[in-house]
């Protein structure tokens, strides 16, 4: 494999946890403020509105996809046999990326569960 | 064991070999020397001009502390206070700090890397004189009643044509939207050669915190920056022409500036303070001399905070009326950010309680920085919590703040370097005496003037008022606050002073490694940067590897001279830092200090409306420019060169490794940042006022005109691939003639897109869905015009024989840059016909 190819790979996969922080952020506001606009928040669904089903789905689908990038790196780090200084730097990095992801999703998700919408 | 066996290259070494060496890096001498481009004169130069910057910003502060020193002052008037606030803003930001931490970024990063330069020495040297002409002549705008007065934030519509008419605001657009341009120019400098210009084995895991902290810094611009680029240009069209992005009644909406600005702003906080941080991580671990601890959380910080920053816009906008959920979105993240910030702290602290801090004058700045960023960053929590911003917004508790926070956080840090790496730079230390008096007089005076601020906006008193009545309870605060400020002022004399007395930069020799540091730009050398480029096997590698300054003097490592016969380094792989092949740089030249200045002349003749000449100076930049590109690409005019121990590395490569398609990539990215932007301002328009747009497609041109411009474009890139395919095979005539036929089709297109529009009647004043369509157009059509600048260059070198199969990074990056040009014009097309067919 190429250098610049390899960078490419490594990079995406290293960062790949706030690469996902940030399109869940993009999507919970953007589908929120189009709701507000647009006034169709009071949609609902088994009494649950349409912004909290929204932010909950892009939560779980976030933290899930973070989870299958996340856990392969811990078995890669902690489960084989000891790796080189860099491969190992690449891992530790993906796992932190991805714990900080986690909190800040989870951070941002909660307050659809305590603030009104619009 | 022979020692020599230990090195890639034998000593003793040619006696020819290092003279050559000093020869082709020293820099011109005369009238010439303005044409310098050696990272450490340049890099002085920039940090100057910045610290010019500061100084002059910092009276207008000091004028500004005066007129508030008692109530009903009347020694400066309404507006000229709202210039001087306004210039003392824009100044500060725009003006010193980027320009001071990208200065330092030129001035250190190579030698830090073991690199002899930074990839692109001209494009630095562009940057610094366009910052610097553009710079001064914006700034003296003062002295002619033109500077702008609508706040560092140039809020609309009170900066828009009806509340503010005359050249002032002007000053301000395309004063800043050009400056910015330069930075950019500066951040895909760092951005290559921090990835591809580090000393062999210096993988990402042994990179210093400061190279970390300067590439997330390029990568936030790259990012950020565009997006003040389109509001300024956005806002400078409603000026002009009156196209009514901001004109609420026409379908355009003043938040739109707000979400663009702040969406550059916010993370302008971080693009200043985490170089700043960067140089704590340096300075700590030297005073202690004790390894940074948290090395790997530290990293995780700067790219978190890097990352989190672009979700905290909105914070500066809890008072416009936002639904709940979304200010609660960003409150969060607002809060979220704190957490990478609190793992640099305590990685610091951790660091000075692991050794025994050598209280210097960098580690006592250090120490005043800890102090005052803490607080800052926990008033930065108090004003996250959106009850209390509504109580605070627009008073002076949010100067206290920012103040806090950047003066803090980037100003003590930055006076801490001057002390730390003047060694660096200078043939003796700043005085360590002299020092001491800066600081404390620094710390002192910082928190005498803005410690009171919190009290003074808690109790009501509104930013930017040029007075106030007496006995509401401001008096004595405000006088506080301007005896402090001169007390910083004092301070900053007292550097002065320590400047003239000891700093003698451009020098042979230099004070060298006072401090006993272990990173690599302590390394002794000259103006050709290090004799040979070593072998990193650590983080402070002047700790860890015994004898190495002596080794790397002594050119036992790489590339001990030069065998190109002109200036070189190597180029290493991203990740693990291989070496790839040897970058010919160039020498010192005219053209990019030309292209410089005619650029500079042609966005301020056109700020007070000069046109013709401001497109002469603005035909000149161009043409100076495409002379200067016209001296590279070399081709592999030499065959592969042995810098030591058995590697032979080539002298020019193309294709994926090329530092010039990485530049050229960073460029596509800095670009489609702009596009989203762009597309994020339509889509905006369209949420707010939908009543504007066309209804089912009505009053739209024929779907003719977008499939023509779409089949055009992508047939000129077709046509591009085809050339590209030629070229394998040395078919000349056929690339040339694909290059003459696919700028016609590109242009062809453009045309037809913007003929669908006008001929159904739209005009881009009618309306603010109408200003963003011609706006997406324009914006492509700037984009046309650049690529096609690029193929009639493209066929020019060939014609001339200078493109062939082995000799292809010109052809290779225009095509890169055609492909994306017409990626962005298939989906802006996509855009602007399909949604409001769609959407309704």
């Amino acid at each position: 494999m190429g250098a610049a190819l390899r960078f490419v790979i490594i990079t995406l996969r290293m960062l790949s946890g706030v690469l996902i922080w940030s399109i869940h952020f993009g999507v919970i506001y953007i589908f929120t403020a189009l709701a507000c606009a647009r006034q169709f928040q009071d949609l609902s669904w088994l009494g649950i509105g349409i912004v909290p089903w929204i932010v909950a789905i892009a939560t779980v689908m976030a933290v899930a996809g973070i989870l299958a990038i996340l856990v392969p790196a811990w078995r890669n780090l902690y489960h084989h046999s000891p790796q080189p200084a860099t491969p190992a730097f690449i891992d530790w990095m993906t796992i932190a990326f991805g714990g900080l992801a986690l909190l800040a999703i989870i951070l941002e998700a909660l307050p659809v569960m305590l603030v009104p919408i619009c | 064991m022979d020692r020599n066996q230990e090195f890639p290259n034998p000593v003793p070494r040619p006696d020819e070999e290092l003279s050559l060496l000093k020869r082709i890096w020293r820099p011109p001498s005369g009238w010439n020397f303005i044409t310098v481009v050696n990272n450490e004169y340049i890099g002085i130069f920039y940090v100057g001009t910045a610290f010019l910057f500061f100084l002059l910003a910092g009276v207008l502060a000091l004028l500004m502390r005066t007129q508030l020193a008692v109530p009903e002052n009347d020694l400066l008037g309404q507006d000229t206070y709202n210039q001087i606030f306004t210039m003392h803003g824009t100044i500060m930001m725009f003006l010193f700090a980027v320009p001071a931490v990208e200065a330092l970024g030129v001035l250190i990063l190579p030698n830090m890397q073991a690199a002899r330069d930074l990839p692109f020495p001209r494009l630095s040297a562009y940057a610094f004189w366009a910052y610097f002409a553009g710079g001064l002549a914006f700034f003296c705008s003062l002295f002619f009643d033109l500077a702008p007065k609508g706040g560092w934030f140039m809020y609309p519509p009170l900066t828009s044509y009806q509340f503010s008419p005359g050249d002032n605001s002007d000053f301000w657009l395309l004063g800043i939207g050009f400056i910015e341009i330069t930075a950019i120019a500066a951040a895909i400098e760092i951005v290559v050669g921090v990835l591809l210009n580090r000393a062999p084995g210096m993988s990402l895991d042994k990179m210093p915190i400061y190279c970390w902290a300067m590439l997330v810094f390029a990568g936030m611009i790259m990012v950020a920056f565009p997006a003040v680029i389109l509001c300024t240009a956005l806002l400078e069209l409603e000026r002009s022409f009156e196209w009514p992005f901001f004109v609420a009644e026409k379908g355009g909406d003043p938040l739109l500036w707000q979400h663009l600005f702040w969406f550059f702003g916010h993370p302008e906080v971080y693009i200043i303070f985490l170089p700043a941080a960067g140089i704590v991580s340096m300075i700590i671990p030297a005073m202690v001399r004790k390894h940074l601890v948290g090395y790997r959380l530290v990293v995780l910080a700067l790219v978190g905070t890097g990352f989190l920053s672009f979700a905290l816009w909105v914070h500066h906008m809890f008072a416009v009326g936002l639904p709940q959920i979304s200010m609660s979105y960003f409150s969060a993240a607002s809060m979220a950010v704190s957490v990478p910030s609190g793992i640099q702290v305590f990685a610091w602290i951790a660091t000075i309680a692991a050794g025994r801090l050598k209280l210097t004058v960098p580690a006592l700045f250090t120490l005043g920085f800890l102090f005052i960023f803490v607080l800052g960053g926990l008033t930065g929590v108090m004003v996250a919590v959106v009850p209390f911003d509504w109580q605070v917004h627009d008073t002076y508790f949010v100067v206290a703040h920012l103040h806090y926070v950047l003066f803090g956080g980037m100003v003590f840090p930055l006076f801490g370097v001057f002390y730390y790496w003047a060694p660096y730079a200078s043939t003796k230390p700043l005085s360590e005496r002299l020092g001491r008096w800066v600081c404390g007089l620094m710390f002192i005076g910082f928190n005498t003037a803005f410690f009171p601020m919190h009290v003074t906006g808690l109790i009501g008193m509104p930013r930017r008022v040029y007075t106030y009545p007496e006995g509401i309870g401001w008096d004595t605060l405000n006088l506080v606050s301007t005896f402090g400020a001169f007390l910083i002022g004092a301070s900053v004399l007292v550097f002065l002073i320590d400047l003239i007395l000891n700093f003698r930069p451009f020098r042979e020799r230099k004070a060298g490694n006072v401090w006993d540091a272990g990173t690599l730009e302590w390394l002794p050398g000259g103006d050709y940067a290090m004799r040979s480029i070593p072998i990193v096997e650590s983080r402070e590698p002047l700790w860890d590897q015994p004898n190495l300054a002596e080794d790397v003097e002594a050119g036992r490592y790489y590339l001990p001279g030069a065998p190109t016969g002109g200036r070189e380094t190597i180029v290493t792989s991203p990740i693990d830092a291989r070496p790839l092949y040897i970058l010919q740089m160039p020498a010192g030249s005219w053209f990019p200090v030309l292209a410089a200045f005619g650029t500079a002349a042609f966005f301020l003749l056109l700020t007070v409306k000069v046109v013709v000449p401001a497109l002469f100076f603005g035909v000149f930049a161009v043409a100076m420019i495409i002379r200067w590109a016209w001296e590279t690409d070399p081709g592999p005019n030499r065959p592969p060169v042995d810098i030591g121990g058995g590697i032979k590395l080539p002298v020019y490569v193309t294709g994926p490794m090329s530092h010039s398609r990485w530049a050229m990539i960073v460029l596509s990215i800095v670009s489609a940042s702009l596009f989203a932007c762009l597309i994020f301002s339509y889509y905006f328009l369209w949420t707010v006022s939908p009543g504007f747009w066309p209804k089912g497609g009505e009053s739209l041109p024929e779907m003719a005109y977008p499939l023509a411009a779409g089949g055009l474009w992508a047939f000129s890139s077709a046509a591009i691939a085809y050339a590209s395919r030629a070229l394998k095979s040395n078919r000349f005539w056929t690339v040339r003639l694909v290059l003459l036929l696919a700028v016609p089709l590109l242009v062809g297109a453009l045309v037809a897109e913007l003929w669908g529009h006008w001929q159904t009647g739209l005009r881009p004043t009618d309306s603010g869905y109408a200003a963003i369509v011609y706006t997406v157009v324009s914006i492509q059509g700037f984009f046309v015009a650049v690529v096609a600048i690029m193929g009639l260059y493209t066929f020019a070198r060939s014609a001339c024989g200078l493109i062939n199969r082995e000799r292809r990074a010109t052809f290779d990056n225009t095509m890169l840059f055609w492909h994306y040009t017409v990626i962005q014009g298939l989906i802006a097309l996509a855009v602007v016909h399909l949604s409001p067919r769609f959407l309704g």
